[in-house]
């Protein structure tokens, strides 16, 4: 089930915040968790029964840690936990990989060899980041180990934030998740969250799609160098759009649970080096990396080589975490590469230069390891890489010249997907708000904004209902 | 407010689908939407993608939200609100798109018919044009323009013809490497798009004007091998001007009541000249049914016209012309039914985007 489904937004989510509001607060953490456990069953069936293990591993691991069996205890959850990963989510990548060099050394019988398809249960890389976190943070004495299994499960589970993240930390939302109170105002607020989220997704990052699909899928000969930079501004804004709204759902359903989850993106676009950039993007990832990888590797404090050698593997995880290929490997290290030159001393020096550029430049890289994200096979990737610096195949007929893709529409979605990208709405709300403190023009500014949030929402059920809409010409019975 | 507000939004198509309260807003896709799922166990994830089809295809408000959200598209943004469906040309014109056998890509010369296929087309028309010989039957090809071919001038600026088109390398490819007949209508349109409408504004048909013209040029054409046919005359047929009605594109869109044809006409043949429908047969090949005509002297030549939807508005007209004529919807050559007709003229009709379809005819 997808937050921005018919079945979630208007049978799932309203049944279940009626039933949650309904029931005793004892009973609501043994409901959300039954409730997550039917959200991911729906469309996975058996499949959520991965996630049970894995919680189970990493509640059991808990528990060892704290009694005393502190090496046990993490080692069951580390391999327990990155076990059901990499089996289900990196088994067919690797053997695929080794059949390959295999084949390359011309080992006999490497072609007749076959695995499979394994199916990836959703959000297992968030559940097995959770988990892990949760026991390095016990064996850091850092929390104490939860005793009740129901609790949990329920943070492990919890449908708000299980299939796109953030990745949220056991010490984050412990005490929510004994106590926790909504307000009226709290839900409104996280209603609001909601509201933007899923039109962030739904009407911007939809939009977006639309041109880069047509762009990427399009032979390298159809279009111009142009419009090949049109389909990688179009895929950086998309991915964004879709990646933060959905995290924007995510805070907001959990705020109408009464849960408070960090944020997960801060305007990465406006960053000025790929370290800030890393700041700003995925916050909850990179800072997971940060804290449970690149640390306990020791940081900063090695040696310059070892510093280096351990941001290139740190990022290289990154890329294979975010999919089981070789073009997200290239992507984690090319960003990995980036870092490692700015620490090296490009970081002082971008602090020297006219802001702008640095801009620029962290546009630049990241806009070029978008093309790597994109296209999964490495070769084509390259072919885009080259049509951006003009080097492409020449132009046979010309199907997509920038215009094609230029209506009322897109280019407002654009103008207002590059200014929402920024922090200059936020400001402008921050001054207007200390400009009308009083109560006449705040009752009418409130009241305009909830009028508009509201027709947002309507609008973005009125573009999920087009969604689903599929006439024919003729009868088709 | 924000909360009050949401949750009820929330609630609303729930109750919808208790109270039924959007009735108003009916369906305009032309098929049966997914029915509510019974459970067999023990198949739980087909029940469960089932009930993911039917919710989605049946949720509280959804032809409500479509119909809104078309109007807003399409009025306010100026924009298809389905775009591989339905292409927004200019002054009320509507084209068809992509979804019909890429008509916008071929029309924009992405998808140029090859050599091969053309081959392939060329040495089936052949073989249906001998196998009709030995009985004595004359085999003719007309293609019917797609409104883009004829009105290109209300396209939107990004569709533009790029080179030689489909119908053009297929005309010449046929003319050149084989004897069936091929019957260009294209000037024939063109010219009468001078006084008349010939294609429906909002549907992807011609309208009853240009199938009228449509209908002479293939009897003037056929004429040459049977002299003994009634002359085609325009003047024969009285054309009167009425008020449109949305067409099938626009009812694709749910906006039929509120985008209509500038213009339609009602055309009635003098009665000396009109034909007599004798039979009519459902016909599962296209929902359109087989008719079957006398006309005024049984003597002349009997036609087999098999063709796509655009052929049925010639029932009206090309019967007129002929001893007997049997109007088939297909997208089939079917022999069989040649021999069972005995014509004297087989008339394949097909519409421009189709014609690759030929090569599976």
């Amino acid at each position: 089930m997808l937050f921005s489904s018919a079945i979630f937004l208007f049978l799932y989510l309203p049944t279940f915040l009626v039933i949650y509001y309904i029931i005793p607060r004892d009973w609501r953490n043994a409901f959300l968790f039954f409730a997550s456990l039917f959200f991911y069953a729906w469309g996975e069936t058996l499949v959520v029964l991965i996630l049970l293990l894995s919680a189970f591993i990493n509640f059991f691991a808990g528990r060892l840690i704290e009694q005393g069996q502190r090496k046990t205890g993490l080692l069951l959850s580390l391999i327990g936990s990155l076990s059901l990963l990499v089996y289900y989510k990196y088994a067919n990548f690797l053997f695929n990989s080794l059949k390959s060099i295999a084949k390359l050394l011309m080992i006999p019988g490497a072609d007749e060899i076959n695995l499979a398809e394994i199916a990836l249960p959703i959000g297992i890389s968030f559940y097995t980041f959770q988990g892990i976190s949760y026991t390095l943070d016990i064996y850091w004495g850092h929390i104490r180990a939860n005793r009740n299994f129901l609790d949990y499960g329920t943070y492990v589970a919890m449908f708000p934030h299980q299939i796109a993240g953030p990745i949220v930390r056991y010490a984050d939302i412990a005490p929510e998740l004994t106590k926790r109170t909504v307000t009226i105002e709290k839900f409104g607020s996280g209603a609001e969250r909601f509201i933007i989220g899923l039109a962030k997704k739904i009407l911007i990052a939809n939009t977006f799609a639309g041109v880069a699909d047509v762009i990427f899928s399009a032979p390298t000969t159809s279009y111009s160098t142009a419009t090949a930079w049109l389909g990688i501004v179009f895929y950086a804004l998309q991915i964004y759009y879709d990646f933060s709204g959905y995290s924007d759902m995510a805070i907001g359903l959990g705020k109408m649970l009464g849960f408070d989850f960090k944020e997960n993106f801060n305007y990465p676009y406006i960053a000025h080096s790929v370290q800030d950039f890393w700041r700003r993007w995925h916050i909850s990832l990179s800072s997971w990396f940060r804290d449970y990888l690149y640390i306990p590797l020791g940081g900063n404090r090695r040696s310059r080589v070892r510093v280096y050698g351990n941001l290139l593997l740190v990022f290289f995880i990154t890329g294979l975490w975010h999919g089981a290929s070789w073009n997200f490997i290239v992507w984690g290290l090319y960003h990995g590469l980036f870092l490692l030159i700015e620490r090296a001393g490009l970081s002082k020096r971008l602090l020297r230069v006219w802001p702008p550029v640095a801009h620029v430049y962290t546009l630049l890289v990241v806009l070029v390891g978008w093309v790597f994200f994109r296209i999964d096979n490495l070769s084509d990737a390259i072919n885009y890489l080259q049509k951006m610096i003009g080097v492409g195949p020449v132009v046979t007929v010309e199907a997509f010249a920038p215009s094609y893709f230029m209506n009322i529409e897109t280019v407002v979605i654009l103008l207002l997907g590059i200014l929402l990208a920024t922090p200059i709405y936020n400001r402008f709300h921050q001054w207007w708000m200390r400009r009308a403190p009083y109560f006449p023009a705040r009752l009418v500014s409130d009241s305009l904004y909830t009028v508009g949030l509201l027709a947002l929402f309507v609008t973005t059920i009125m573009y999920l209902a087009a969604d689903t809409y599929n006439p024919f010409i003729y009868f088709r019975f | 407010m924000i909360a009050f507000g949401f949750g009820t939004l929330l609630l609303f198509p729930i109750i919808d689908q208790c109270l039924d309260l959007s009735a108003g807003f009916k369906s305009t896709e032309k098929r049966i939407l997914a029915p509510f799922p019974t459970f067999r166990f023990p198949h739980v994830k087909s029940y469960i993608h089932e009930f993911d089809e039917y919710y989605k295809e049946n949720f509280g408000w959804r032809n409500a939200l479509f119909h809104v959200y078309s109007y807003w598209k399409l009025v306010i943004l100026g924009q298809s609100p389905l775009p591989e469906k339905v292409v927004v040309g200019k002054h009320g014109w509507f084209y068809p798109g992509n979804s019909l056998n890429h008509a916008v890509d071929k029309h924009r010369g992405l998808l140029p018919m090859s050599q091969s296929s053309m081959h392939a087309i060329g040495q089936r028309l052949s073989h249906f044009q001998k196998q009709l010989a030995k009985h004595g039957t004359r085999l003719y090809v007309l293609v019917a323009p797609d409104s883009y071919t004829i009105y290109p001038e209300n396209l939107p600026d990004y569709i533009h013809e790029n080179g030689p088109s489909n119908l053009d390398l297929f005309k010449q490819y046929l003319t050149r490497h084989t004897t069936v007949p091929f019957i260009d209508i294209r000037n024939a349109l063109r010219m009468a798009k001078k006084n008349h409408v010939v294609y429906s504004q909002t549907d992807t048909h011609w309208n009853d004007y240009g199938s009228l013209i449509a209908s002479l040029t293939v009897v003037d054409y056929v004429k040459k091998d049977f002299p003994q046919l009634t002359d085609a005359k325009l003047s024969d047929y009285r054309v009167k001007a009425t008020n449109g009605m949305g067409g099938d594109l626009v009812t694709m869109l749910a906006l039929n009541k509120e985008l209509k044809d500038s213009v339609v006409y009602r055309i009635t043949p003098i009665p000396s000249l009109a034909a007599r429908q004798i039979e009519n047969t459902p016909n599962a090949d296209m929902n359109l049914p087989s008719s079957r005509f006398i006309g005024q002297k049984p003597t002349l030549p009997k036609l087999l016209l098999i063709g796509d939807s655009f052929s049925f508005s010639m029932n009206q007209f090309i019967p007129n012309h002929f001893g007997e004529s049997y109007l088939v919807r297909s997208n089939r050559f079917k022999m069989d039914l040649v021999q069972n007709e005995h014509p004297d003229i087989v008339v394949l009709e097909i519409v421009e985007r189709n014609i690759d379809l030929l090569a599976s005819y």
